[in-house]
């Protein structure tokens, strides 16, 4: 669990300036070929098929029971291929399993998580951004586009819960240093890992092995923003179409905000003493806890919830920041 | 007792084999072979995929019966071996049909499989 009990992030963030952070440890693959986007539109959730080599999408590798193989970032390269960016150390994973469904397709896909680098640039809507004008970069126009920039890099937007967040993609990692350089020049703040994490947790971003993998479905993580109910078939996708049509969700990622300290893998009970749901994500900030939850459907709407351990820790809970800002509003 | 045994191939039914003539001819390569293959997509994970094409690919592995040639990839035939090709006609057919004994689990419309 982090230990990180300031907020210098969120508050620079709060006060209108911009943030950035390393988050180099994601897998990146790079993918060519003319097959690429149909076979990813084949096996992923989202709808790529306007895709073009200047777009950016959300989607999610499911296997047939739609669990989740892993969320992924995709970004044309301005050229013939596209960036395909991974959950932290699932790159591998990610691309064994599209060689395994691949059957003479024009694909290659390479591994370049060793020599890239990724940063990631928050901002609240609205707040002043001088990158473009000063630098040379080229400021993504929405959530589904992506643009070439200085030293060969990819910039793309994607939602961060309430925050605007933009991504950009260092083909190279030694020009890394240079790039942030540039960030920092324009009084872009940059912040640890474990603030960024505790920013993750607080924006309700879901992640890789704590609020999603191959133990559930992207429906309980709240990644319905990256799910098209209209493209047809893609793997998983009887069974996803069923969970929605049938109300079966069984749980549901959540906020959630304690006065006491609540760690990873806490239960969450009734006041009853009925088993609601485990801690998957929190970390303290002064004397509260905020943290991520997957939290039971029958008690998703639930205001308040209590440990198991501690019947005295009330555990308020609240819908995700990010999941507001992505799921399709009549859900 | 000895134990004889049959290595597993793809087989196609006198009525498959009659349908694919006919698809054949009606697209003008009464000569061709039939391409049987599998693609990765589906509910389940993986699709067939039937193509008529007009020779067979180096690495391919070839199987000639009821007057059909049939021509499949190395890596399809791994999911492949083993499976009878029919046709299913009438209102209620469904065309080609895949009796694939690696396939564990189809989806509901039948087209994908799972091994």
């Amino acid at each position: 669990m982090p230990t990180m009990t300031t907020n210098s992030g969120r508050e620079s963030l709060m006060e209108g300036r911009s943030i950035f952070s390393d988050i180099s440890e994601h897998g990146r693959l790079h993918m060519s070929g003319s097959d690429a986007i149909d076979l990813l539109n084949r096996l992923t959730t989202n709808d790529l098929s306007a895709f073009m080599s200047n777009s950016a999408i959300s989607t999610v590798i499911t296997n047939g029971d739609a669990k989740v193989i892993d969320y992924l970032l995709l970004a044309g390269d301005g050229r013939q291929g596209l960036w395909c960016v991974t959950s932290n150390k699932r790159s591998s994973t990610v691309a064994d399993w599209l060689d395994l469904y691949t059957f003479g397709e024009d694909i290659t896909t390479e591994d370049r998580t060793e020599n890239t680098a990724q940063l990631i640039i928050l901002k609240l809507p609205g707040a002043s951004f001088s990158l473009a004008e000063n630098e040379g970069f080229s400021i993504p126009a929405n959530s589904s586009s992506s643009t070439e920039n200085p030293f060969n890099s990819v910039m793309f937007s994607a939602n961060f819960g309430q925050y605007l967040s933009y991504h950009i993609l260092v083909p190279n990692k030694d020009d890394l240093p240079a790039v942030k350089s540039i960030l920092k020049a324009q009084s872009i703040v940059e912040i640890s890992t474990e603030e960024f994490e505790n920013l993750r947790i607080h924006e309700g971003v879901p992640s890789y092995s704590k609020e999603f993998g191959e133990f559930n479905n992207p429906l309980e993580a709240r990644l319905t923003g990256s799910i098209s109910e209209s493209k047809g078939c893609y793997t998983g996708q009887e069974v996803i179409a069923r969970l929605q049509t049938y109300q079966k969700i069984q749980r549901l990622l959540m906020s959630f905000e304690a006065d006491k300290n609540i760690s990873i893998g806490t239960i969450l009970t009734t006041k009853d003493g009925h088993n609601a749901g485990v801690v998957t994500s929190a970390y303290k900030n002064g004397g509260v806890t905020r943290g991520l939850a997957l939290v039971s459907s029958k008690y998703a709407n639930s205001s308040h919830l209590l440990t198991e351990s501690e019947q005295n820790a009330l555990i308020k809970l609240s819908d995700p920041n990010h999941a507001l800002a992505t799921e399709p509003s009549e859900l | 007792m000895s134990i004889t045994t049959e290595p597993l191939t793809i087989t196609i039914t006198e009525n498959g084999a009659k349908h694919v003539r006919s698809f054949m001819e009606a697209e003008g390569v009464a000569s061709g072979i039939l391409r049987v293959a599998v693609k990765g997509g589906g509910c389940s994970g993986l699709t067939y995929a039937l193509d008529i094409a007009s020779e067979a690919q180096e690495d391919d592995k070839v199987i000639q019966q009821n007057g059909v040639t049939l021509a499949v990839d190395k890596k399809s035939y791994i999911f492949l071996a083993g499976t009878e090709l029919d046709y299913s006609g009438g209102l209620n057919g469904k065309g080609f049909v895949f009796n694939n004994p690696n396939a564990k689990k189809s989806c509901g419309c039948g087209t994908s499989f799972a091994v």
